[in-house]
Order: structure tokens, then C-alpha cells, then sequence
């Protein structure tokens, strides 16, 4: 399961990045880490692009392609 | 009196340039703000009997390549000699701040550690003990507001504290086995009493990271013999640890997990921390169904501002600077360097400042837009739609503004901060019909296509401009600049009160940047279109155009534009057409109708007689590709010279010279044959 298979409110649980090195560096340096858990916040009308409010308040915005890419597990309210 | 260097780095949207404001200003003696681009900004000032001199880096959220502004400060922070480093943070967002810190501690410099925005964190109820956090970075922690201007004082004096203090060394807590293996490459190097520079410590660190240069050094020792064996067997026992082969990993979860120990050690959350203003804001301004419509609402609005009352001083400026012209020509009685200076030079500058009023207001908005935070979500909408053309979401705006003037345009794209999606944006907005050229779609439609509704023709030329820039987006993106997509992960910023100071100092530094880089160009081209229309003398009397360098110009490009049913008067206009589109109009009127007048802009109630010449030499045909070469060939000199700026290099204005003419020049022969054909 990735992000992309998320809807708005749903709470996850980072697993694993499905991309190289420049991707998980960018995405762990907004505080984007593995283990740490997020809620799908907005999801454009397209689903192109999806926001994410991690737990530390950081908002981060992906978009579908990069969304594919990360590995999630779904976590209980 | 001692020059002390400092380098100010934090992670976008921390407030940094507002501290530096805040502290240069309250020691007035500010000086050369240098390089307004994307690159860092220099500021000057003294203290007591310290020269200081601050950089302030663009914001990075890590060490690395992904965006330029990251480049330029992981550049300047490894290769540049500064003193100290002063590194910014969110206090509101401190856990993801401390990654950047914990990327910075490696660097081995004098750092200060910054607290900023600390105001909010209190109101938002988080308590940070910033003593505790000093004992763990191992560096001097402030807490400052730039815009409450708290601790400013203090900082400056812990900045001249530090500069003369010994380099203390931080010591990241790294896992059990990396410090393990650390504590045994020190132990080889002191045993064999290795010589160097750095610290051991700091030496380790380095091998395990397999840092080039370390290693490079080693081997050229003796000691890399014995040594090179124990780091081998580290990196088995540290693979073995983590079951992973990334030694970059490894060490990217050690900073994680450092900056995540440091946070939850030093801060204390009293009330539940939400400032819920965002999430009301963006319940609307975000949301899958209003979204769109409140944006394009805004940016109506701002092009309204930015055309309409941008037209007011726009209108000014013109008749002062006709005025001012007529002033010069008539004192210095009307000769030949009356008219040099004249319709020379100081048209030439007239035509700079012209659009000043214009590139002031919007960007004035586009720089609200973007501290608010409102950008961001701007880009959130509308990447979907611009993804699919090779475009960024942020590109939207640089694309609207260019229907209005390019030379705004090519500057609005500094919001896009990946260089491709740039590079793109910047290449595909020629084809965007800037206002300009209204003058010359108008001129045609009411010569050559009586019978129809201009608005809809007109509309018709609009949109396949914007229809021309999407494809050509997309070949693009295709084409030369192919490759990997990179990802689009963005953060959305708090939405924030701008600091009027700041919008202000960054609307009046892309003013005068524009004012200095493109005003010397045009002033030189202007001055070159005016020379070469007005020379050679015969006699010591003007000549016409067709007799002048301009017109021998246009004769001898005449082949080149003939397959497309060009005559050379129609490439003369196309030539002087680079200076301002607005020309073309006037140099047609020169070279078809009023032989006497040495200049084209004597008024001259609704072109009639233009129309009548025009009507009579040139066919429906040549008219079309006419049209349709104004609508892609390059915009003008002012823009050639903001893209060269923006792009980064002449180069890339002779690409887009090619690029540009060779499109416009296919299309309109198309366009010849095809309505040559349909016609008779």
C-alpha cells in the first residue's frame, strides 16, 4: 500500500521508500522519515497531487508519481 | 580592525532574512546588497571594532543538489571561507530544523544556534530548554524573534563571543556501532601519532562516510596499509548491524535519530500546540471545488492591478520622456547629436522605465503571494494540469504574466526553483502574446480580414500562442530536456503575515536589478537600431531607410524570409520588431507611407493610409505568416536580455534565438503555402 491508495483523514505509517537516494534524502529532510506517521490532509479533485500533515505539524505536498512511491501502512484512529 | 565573516543558513520560511534585517538595521550602516538573483545576498556593517560581513544563504532544508538554492549554500558552505556559521531555526518546527543542524555540525565550524520566531513557539505553547539543548549540540543557543526583535542584541554579542573563541568540536551522538567503530580508526591514528590538521575524531567520521577527499588523502600514507583493514572490517560489522549497504542511509537515519533524541530531550509541549488559522484557511483556499476559482479570482485581481493601474504611471512616463526628448532635440537644435541622444539613447531608456510601474506591482504581489505562504497551495492546485505539458504548478504565473509583457514574465519564473522546470518555463513563454503586440494583430486584422469580428480572431492568435507554449512544453521536456522527472515534494508553509520591510526590500531589489541588467542592454540595441536606420550620411542629409544600413540589412536577409512570402520592408519591421514590438507598426508606417518623416511616430488618425499601402503590396498569404512570425519569433530586446539574466548565460539566448525563429519560421511557411493553396 503507498500513499496514493490513501483518502483524506486517513492516518498511515511511513515503511519504506520505493526510490533512489535523491528522493528519501529530499522527503527525510522535510521531516518525512520512515516510521513516522501522517494524515492525508487535501487531495486535489484529479488526485494529481496529495498533502500530508505529519505529526509534527510539517504539511508536504507530493505528487501522484511520488505518491506511488512510498510504502505505507494504515494505522487506527 | 578585524573582519568577521559569518554565514547565516536555516530552512526555508525560518525567518532568516528578517533577522538579518532586524540586526543590520539596528546597526545603520547597511551597505551593497549584491546579487539579487536566487543567490545569496551580502550585507555589510560595523560593530564596535568589528567589520562585519553577513551571507545570507538561500534556504536549504539539507546539505545537498536537489534544488539550486540548496546547491548554492552546500557550495558555499564547503568551499568559502566565513568564520561562523549561524544557523537559523524554527522554534514552531524545531524537530525538522535540527536535521539541517545536525548536517551542519558535521561541517566542524563555529556555529550558533538560533531560536527564532520563539514569540510563536510560546504562544503555541512549546517550551524549549534551550541550556539542555546547548549541552547537546555543544554550541551557544539563542532564542530571538526577528519580528518582535527579541535577542538581537544578545546575538550579536555571542557572534563576536564565538569568533573569538576557541573551535569547539560537536559530537553527534552516533548509534553504539558506529561509535565503536569510530573509537577504533582514533585509536590506530594516535597509536601511529598520524599527522593532520583535523581532529581524529572528525578524520573517522569521514572514513566511515567514505568522504572522497579523506580517503584520497589517506591513500596516499602509509598508515592507509594497517588502517585500510580496520575500516573494512568497521563497514562489515556496521552492513551487518543496520542489514543495509548504504553507508549514506545509515548515516542519514544517525542524524535522524539525533535530531529526533535532541527534540524530544529540550522540548516540552504545554498546551496542544495547533494554530488551527492554516487549516480554516486552507479548508477554502485548498479545498477540491473552490479552490481553483478563488485562485484565478486572485490572479484576475493582480493582473488587473498590474495592467490597469500600471498603466497610469506607464502613461506618464511615455509623454515625460517625449517631452524630455523633444527638450533635448530642440536645445540642441534638432542635429545629429540631438537626435543620437534623443531618439537614441533616451528613447531607449524611456523604453526601460516604461514598464517599471508594471513589474513593481506584480511583484509586489507575487512576493505577498509568496511570503503568506499562499504559493505554495497555488502550485498544489494547478501542478496536475501543468504536469501533464512538462510544467511545474508554479509555472501558472510566469505563463499569465507573460500575456501581459515578457519581460515581467521571464522574471516571475525565480519562483520556480528546480532549473529545468525554469529553463522550460523560460524557453516556452515567448510564444505567450505579450500586449505589444496587440498594436501589430490589430493593424492586420483591420487591413486584411475586414469582414470577420476582430475579437474573435484576436482570440483565435491568443490562444494558439498559449496552445504553441504548452506543446512546446511538452516537446521540451521531451526532447532536450529529457530524463528523469524529479520529484515534486514540496512543503506547505504556515501561512504567515508578511514583514512589510521585507516584501518591500524584495520588490525594490528586483526593480533595480531589472533597472541596471536590462536598461544598459537596451540602451546599447536601441542605440544600435537607431544608428543603422539613420546611417550611412550622404551629403550630410539622411537618408531613407531603404538606402540605410537597416535597409541594406533587410535586403540581404530578404532571401531568408522570401520562401515565406515576406518583401524586404515586412523583414526590415521584423528586425526592428526586436527592440519593441510596438516598432513594427511604426517602421511599416515609415517604409509604406510617409517617406518625409525621419521617425514613425507622428500620430496619424487611425492608420488609413497605412492600411491602404499595406492592403495594396502585401497578399492575404504573406500576411498571415506575417502574423504568425510576430506571434513566436522572439519578443524583444528587454526580454532578451531579463532571459539571459534569468536563464543563466548568453548560450542559452542563442538556443532560444534558434529555437524560437526556427519555429516561427516553419509555422508561417506553413501557413504561407497552406492559405495560398486554400485560397486561389
Amino acid at each position: 500500500m503507498t500513499v496514493y491508495d490513501l483518502k483524506i483523514g486517513d492516518n498511515a505509517k511511513i515503511i519504506n521508500f520505493l526510490a533512489g537516494r535523491e528522493f528519501r534524502r529530499r522527503l527525510v529532510s522535510l521531516g518525512v522519515t520512515k516510521e513516522s506517521k501522517f494524515t492525508i490532509k487535501h487531495v486535489t479533485m484529479m488526485r494529481n497531487v496529495f498533502e500530508l500533515e505529519m505529526e509534527s505539524g510539517t504539511l508536504v505536498a507530493l505528487r501522484k508519481g511520488e505518491a506511488r512511491k512510498v510504502e505505507v501502512k494504515l494505522c487506527k484512529k | 580592525m578585524q573582519e568577521i565573516k559569518i554565514a547565516f543558513v536555516g530552512q526555508p520560511n525560518v525567518g532568516k532574512s528578517m533577522l538579518i534585517n532586524a540586526i543590520s538595521k539596528s546597526n545603520l550602516k547597511v551597505g551593497n546588497f549584491s546579487g539579487v538573483t536566487v543567490d545569496s545576498t551580502n550585507i555589510n556593517f560595523e560593530y564596535k571594532e568589528y567589520k562585519i560581513q553577513i551571507t545570507d544563504l538561500p534556504g536549504a532544508y539539507s546539505l545537498s543538489d536537489f534544488t539550486q538554492e540548496e546547491k548554492v549554500t552546500k557550495d558555499f558552505l564547503e568551499n568559502e571561507e566565513y568564520d561562523l556559521i549561524v544557523n537559523v531555526l524554527d522554534s514552531t518546527n524545531l524537530e525538522r530544523n535540527l536535521y539541517l543542524t545536525s548536517e551542519l555540525l558535521m561541517l566542524n565550524k563555529r556555529i550558533i544556534i538560533v531560536l527564532n520566531m520563539i514569540d510563536e513557539a510560546n504562544k503555541e505553547g512549546i517550551d524549549i530548554n534551550s541550556k539542555q539543548l546547548s549541552k547537546i549540540l555543544g554550541r551557544k543557543v539563542l532564542k530571538t524573534s526577528a519580528s518582535k526583535e527579541i535577542g538581537i542584541q544578545e546575538l550579536i554579542d555571542a557572534i563576536i563571543e564565538t569568533y573569538n573563541s576557541d573551535l569547539k568540536l560537536a559530537k553527534i551522538r552516533f548509534s553504539d556501532v558506529i561509535e565503536e567503530e569510530i573509537i577504533n580508526i582514533v585509536d590506530i591514528l594516535s597509536k601511529r601519532k598520524f599527522k593532520s590538521k583535523l581532529d581524529y575524531h572528525v578524520l573517522a567520521i569521514n572514513l566511515l562516510k567514505k568522504d572522497k577527499k579523506t580517503i584520497h588523502m589517506f591513500h596516499e600514507e602509509p598508515i592507509w596499509i594497517e588502517l585500510h583493514e580496520v575500516v573494512k572490517s568497521a563497514y562489515e560489522h556496521i552492513y551487518i548491524h543496520y542489514n543495509n549497504y548504504d553507508i549514506d542511509e545509515i548515516f542519514e537515519e544517525n542524524r535522524v535519530a539525533f535530531s529526533k533524541g535532541a527534540y524530544s530531550e529540550t522540548v516540552k509541549l504545554t498546551k496542544s500546540k495547533k494554530s488551527n488559522l492554516t487549516d480554516k484557511l486552507d479548508s477554502i483556499l485548498i479545498h477540491p471545488l473552490f479552490g481553483l476559482p478563488v485562485f484565478l479570482f486572485l490572479i484576475w485581481g493582480l493582473f488587473q492591478l498590474t495592467f490597469k493601474l500600471g498603466q497610469i504611471p506607464m502613461d506618464y512616463i511615455d509623454s515625460a520622456f517625449n517631452l524630455l526628448i523633444e527638450m533635448v532635440k530642440n536645445s540642441l537644435g534638432n542635429g545629429e547629436i540631438g537626435s543620437m541622444l534623443g531618439d537614441g539613447a533616451l528613447a531607449g531608456v524611456g523604453a526601460v522605465v516604461m514598464f517599471l510601474p508594471n513589474i513593481i506591482i506584480l511583484f509586489l504581489g507575487i512576493t505577498l503571494l509568496e511570503t503568506t505562504g499562499y504559493m505554495a497551495r497555488a502550485a498544489f492546485l494547478l501542478d496536475g494540469f501543468f504536469h501533464k505539458f512538462g510544467l511545474h504548478g508554479k509555472s501558472f504565473i510566469p505563463l499569465v504574466t507573460g500575456f501581459g509583457c515578457t519581460v515581467p514574465a521571464y522574471m516571475a519564473t525565480r519562483t520556480l526553483k528546480n532549473r529545468k522546470d525554469k529553463l522550460i518555463t523560460l524557453f516556452v513563454l515567448g510564444f505567450i502574446s505579450c500586449s505589444a503586440r496587440l498594436p501589430i494583430y490589430v493593424l492586420f486584422i483591420g487591413t486584411f480580414f475586414k469582414g470577420y469580428d476582430a475579437g474573435n480572431i484576436l482570440f483565435l492568435i491568443y490562444l494558439s500562442g498559449a496552445m504553441f507554449s504548452l506543446v512546446a512544453a511538452k516537446i521540451l521536456r521531451k526532447t532536450a530536456f529529457k530524463g528523469e522527472d524529479e520529484p515534486f515534494v514540496m512543503e506547505m508553509p504556515k501561512y504567515r503575515l508578511p514583514s512589510f520591510r521585507l516584501v518591500w526590500h524584495s520588490v525594490y531589489g528586483q526593480a533595480i536589478s531589472y533597472l541596471k541588467k536590462a536598461g544598459t542592454f537596451i540602451l546599447l540595441a536601441s542605440a544600435l537600431v537607431w544608428y543603422a536606420s539613420n546611417y550611412p550620411k550622404i551629403d550630410n542629409k539622411s537618408v531613407e531607410i531603404e538606402q540605410s544600413y537597416l535597409g541594406s540589412i533587410g535586403k540581404t536577409i530578404e532571401p531568408f524570409f522570401e520562401p515565406i512570402g515576406f518583401n524586404w520592408k515586412m523583414s526590415v519591421a521584423i528586425l526592428t520588431g526586436l527592440s519593441a514590438k510596438e516598432v513594427v507598426v511604426s517602421t511599416l508606417k515609415v517604409l509604406y507611407v510617409d517617406k518625409d518623416s525621419s521617425n514613425g511616430d507622428v500620430p496619424d488618425e487611425e492608420n488609413q493610409g497605412l492600411i491602404k499601402a499595406l492592403k495594396k503590396n502585401i497578399s492575404i498569404p504573406s500576411a498571415i505568416a506575417f502574423l504568425i512570425f510576430i506571434m513566436l519569433y522572439i519578443p524583444c530586446f528587454a526580454a532578451a536580455a531579463v532571459f539571459t539574466r534569468e536563464a543563466g548565460g548568453i548560450k542559452y539566448l542563442g538556443y532560444l534565438f534558434v529555437f524560437t525563429t526556427t519555429t516561427a519560421w516553419i509555422f508561417s511557411l506553413i501557413a504561407y503555402h497552406l492559405s495560398k493553396f486554400l485560397i486561389t
